[in-house]
């Protein structure tokens, strides 16, 4: 009878450590046939706030890190002729660096951001202000 | 060779070491906000608008803040419609010094738009002129609306502001009661302090 043997080395140096060189590029780079375009994501809350900005997972961690973050306030007071107007996270009395950390359990769903909606257009505006961060 | 020493053959070495190389490279990308950035910058780019965009952006903002003017100013003339309690020539007064006073917070406006969108001192004046004279009296009231870029936002939210406070100001002073008349003055009155030829009878040459 024909016995396999397994060579533990080999596997060890073809399966496993690339194994977990590629888990953990994967946390930190995206997959590639996303590279090129930008990759805005809304963050939806219970409370029906919304906050768009660059998505980051936390691994193992009760919370997400979203960056570079924009929200909506309510524009009905004022002429833009549009029932909102977008506010960049920062000018607050506290003046938050970038970052914010969000607990998972109020989140009620997480969606990207398309690439011609007025959301981007507007936050593609700003970027070219001049002194505004990019 | 000592004894209880662990001998690893070199190839091993090479590759424990590789692989500890590896892991601390990860951990620095993961970690060092600097790498992190290097490489979202490559594989998620920010994007930036396209001067036809904030062209329109441009455009868009000052066609808000117009609006807010000729909110303010609309508001003004309704009153201005109205049979007043206080006499013509005063509701004329107030109501120019409040058409200026709009005109002035418009033109803040524009001078702030034109200095977000980088204009400096000579240029930032012409622009200004320029798109005063191109608003004029327009409603732009059939405009798509466009989502401003949140700077933008900002000057037409608080222009929108100090328009709704003039005109509410100037509303105010044009509708409330007459002040009650000053006492009529009696002959008896002494001079008035301010030396005025007309003051009262009293101070009159003939010195009755």
């Amino acid at each position: 009878m024909k016995r396999w043997s397994v060579d533990r080395i080999w596997v060890g140096r073809f399966v496993i450590a690339p194994a977990l060189i590629g888990a953990l590029l994967a946390l930190a780079i995206p997959a590639p046939t996303t590279w090129g375009t930008e990759r805005l994501s809304a963050v939806l809350l219970l409370d029906g706030q919304a906050y768009f900005g660059h998505l980051r997972e936390v691994p193992w961690s009760g919370t997400i890190e979203l960056r570079d973050v924009y929200y909506f306030q309510d524009a009905r007071g004022t002429t833009e002729g549009l029932p909102l107007g977008l506010v960049r996270r920062g000018g607050e009395l506290h003046q938050p660096l970038d970052g914010m950390q969000i607990r998972r359990d109020k989140i009620l769903a997480i969606e990207q951001v398309g690439n011609a909606s007025p959301v981007l257009a507007a936050i593609a505006a700003q970027r070219m202000l001049p002194g505004a961060p990019r | 060779m000592r004894e209880g020493a662990i001998v690893l053959p070199f190839r091993t070495v090479i590759g424990i070491a590789a692989g500890v190389v590896v892991l601390l490279l990860l951990i620095v990308i993961g970690i060092q906000p600097g790498a992190r950035e290097a490489i979202a910058r490559v594989t998620d780019p920010r994007t930036t608008a396209s001067q036809a965009a904030l062209e329109q952006q441009r455009t868009a903002t000052e066609h808000a803040v117009q609006r807010g003017y000729l909110k303010a100013t609309g508001q003004l003339a309704e009153v201005r419609k109205l049979t007043l309690a206080i006499p013509a020539s005063q509701a004329a007064s107030i109501a120019d010094k409040a058409l200026a006073d709009l005109r002035g917070i418009r033109h803040d406006a524009l001078t702030a738009v034109g200095s977000r969108l980088g204009l400096i001192a000579p240029q930032l004046d012409a622009y200004v002129t320029a798109a005063e004279t191109q608003l004029g009296e327009n409603a732009f009231a059939d405009d798509k609306p466009v989502l401003l870029a949140p700077d933008l936002y900002a000057v037409v939210a608080r222009a929108d502001d100090l328009f709704q406070r003039a005109s509410d100001a100037a509303i105010r002073e044009l509708t409330k009661a007459p002040s009650a008349p000053p006492p009529t003055p009696s002959p008896t009155v002494r001079p008035s302090p301010s030396g005025s030829p007309t003051a009262t009878p009293s101070a009159s040459p003939s010195g009755r």
